[in-house]
């Protein structure tokens, strides 16, 4: 059992527009700097949810699947790069959840932010077993052929996937939360259990690898005046 | 410290905060922005090096992680509802099952005998009443007033479909 599971989480927000990321539409937050205590409402709501939960009504489980069931997905098909063993980390963490409704502390931690945690624990268990069974290096990533013509929207998403899991499993965990789910720096070190610095440095290193491998593609993307 | 010393410290610190952070200034820290902004602005090599990182930006985001199927979201609701660990486990009855109890109290056949005992209730009050005469009756409804007779009275009617009356 991942030990940061019992640990007491915080709602996430983002800084790009001061958005709330935990759930994307739970309310302004602001910058780094500001005060990072829950919003009451939005923790209330979620009280809410979960006592409800926690007396068995499946239909305040359905409203969370409904709302949150799309960024766990998100995540751990970033994480995992395989669409059906991310559909079942998020069907269990998502089950961990609902088994769990009646230990819920409302003050502690939102749905969201649990959720995160939950699902990056069991993609990185899914990682650490994987990487037990291969006995081969990762495969080199190879660019695809026709540069000359761009790359395709569906060329690029394989592109970016194939590098993506070609990182090691903190650096591209840092670069899914921050950079994808657009995490604030704070949260993604708390949900990381390590300090800003060393995300940051997480982060710089991990875009320096995706930098390197996806040349191809992001040369297309430089202002025309660098061309 | 002369200008030309402070420029590549600044264009340093730029290419550090890009590497981990990208090239949305709202994502630098504050205490970094308004400086690379400017410097950004001003510089030739800072918006080379800023056009990389946006570059990079817009490749990573062109991986859309895809929305969740419905079939998905039904999946993990059944699993959920058929899982014994919540404790408290309710399957929700449909509303419109829940609801017939309420609006036909005797359409279900668990309220029968309880009728039948209500009826023969009744019916001990009726016998009674013409068995041992005026006092009786009252005695039976226990200093009632009429309208209270007068409910009793219908009670009966309803329980026997009878429209027979009490002797008052």
């Amino acid at each position: 059992m991942p030990l940061f599971l019992h640990k007491a989480g915080r709602g996430l927000r983002a800084e790009r527009g001061g958005d709330r990321v935990a759930s994307k539409q739970e309310g302004p937050a602001g910058s780094e700097d500001m005060n990072m205590s829950l919003p009451a409402q939005a923790r209330q709501a979620d009280e809410n949810l979960m006592a409800r939960i926690a007396a068995g009504d499946a239909t305040a489980f359905e409203e969370i699947v409904g709302t949150r069931l799309q960024r766990v997905l998100a995540v751990s098909r970033r994480m995992l790069g395989d669409d059906a063993e991310a559909e079942d980390v998020s069907q269990e963490a998502l089950l961990r959840l609902w088994r769990q409704a009646g230990k819920w502390e409302g003050g502690r931690a939102l749905i969201s932010t649990w959720l995160y945690r939950v699902a990056v624990n069991l993609c990185v268990d899914r990682l650490r077993a994987r990487k037990e069974r291969a006995t081969d290096e990762l495969p080199e990533i190879a660019a695809p052929a026709d540069q000359e013509r761009g790359l395709q929207e569906e060329e690029l998403k394989d592109f970016v996937d194939q590098a993506l899991q070609a990182l090691p499993e903190r650096q591209r965990t840092a670069i899914v939360l921050f950079h994808h789910e657009e995490l604030a720096m704070n949260d993604v070190a708390e949900l990381m259990e390590t300090s800003v610095e060393a995300v940051e440095s997480l982060l710089a290193r991990g875009r320096r690898a995706l930098k390197q491998k996806l040349e191809p593609a992001w040369k297309q993307h430089l202002p025309e005046r660098q061309d | 410290m002369t200008q030309k010393q402070t420029k590549p410290g600044a264009i340093g610190r730029l290419e550090e905060v890009l590497a981990a952070r990208g090239a949305e200034p709202a994502r630098w820290p504050d205490a970094d922005r308004t400086k690379l902004q400017g410097l950004c602005a001003s510089d030739l090599e800072a918006r080379r090096l800023l056009g990389e990182a946006a570059a990079l930006d817009r490749v990573l985001r062109a991986s859309p992680a895809g929305s969740p199927s419905v079939a998905l979201k039904q999946r993990i609701v059944a699993a959920a509802v058929a899982d014994k660990s919540n404790p408290a486990r309710v399957v929700p009855m449909p509303a419109a099952r829940r609801n017939v109890r309420s609006a036909a109290p005797f359409s279900s056949r668990g309220y029968w005998p309880a009728a039948a005992l209500a009826a023969s209730f009744a019916l001990g009050i009726y016998v009674g009443a013409f068995a041992l005469g005026d006092n009786a009756v009252e005695l039976a409804m226990g200093g009632s007033t009429v309208s209270d007779r007068a409910d009793t009275l219908a009670l009966f009617s309803d329980l026997t479909g009878s429209e027979a009356e009490l002797p008052l």
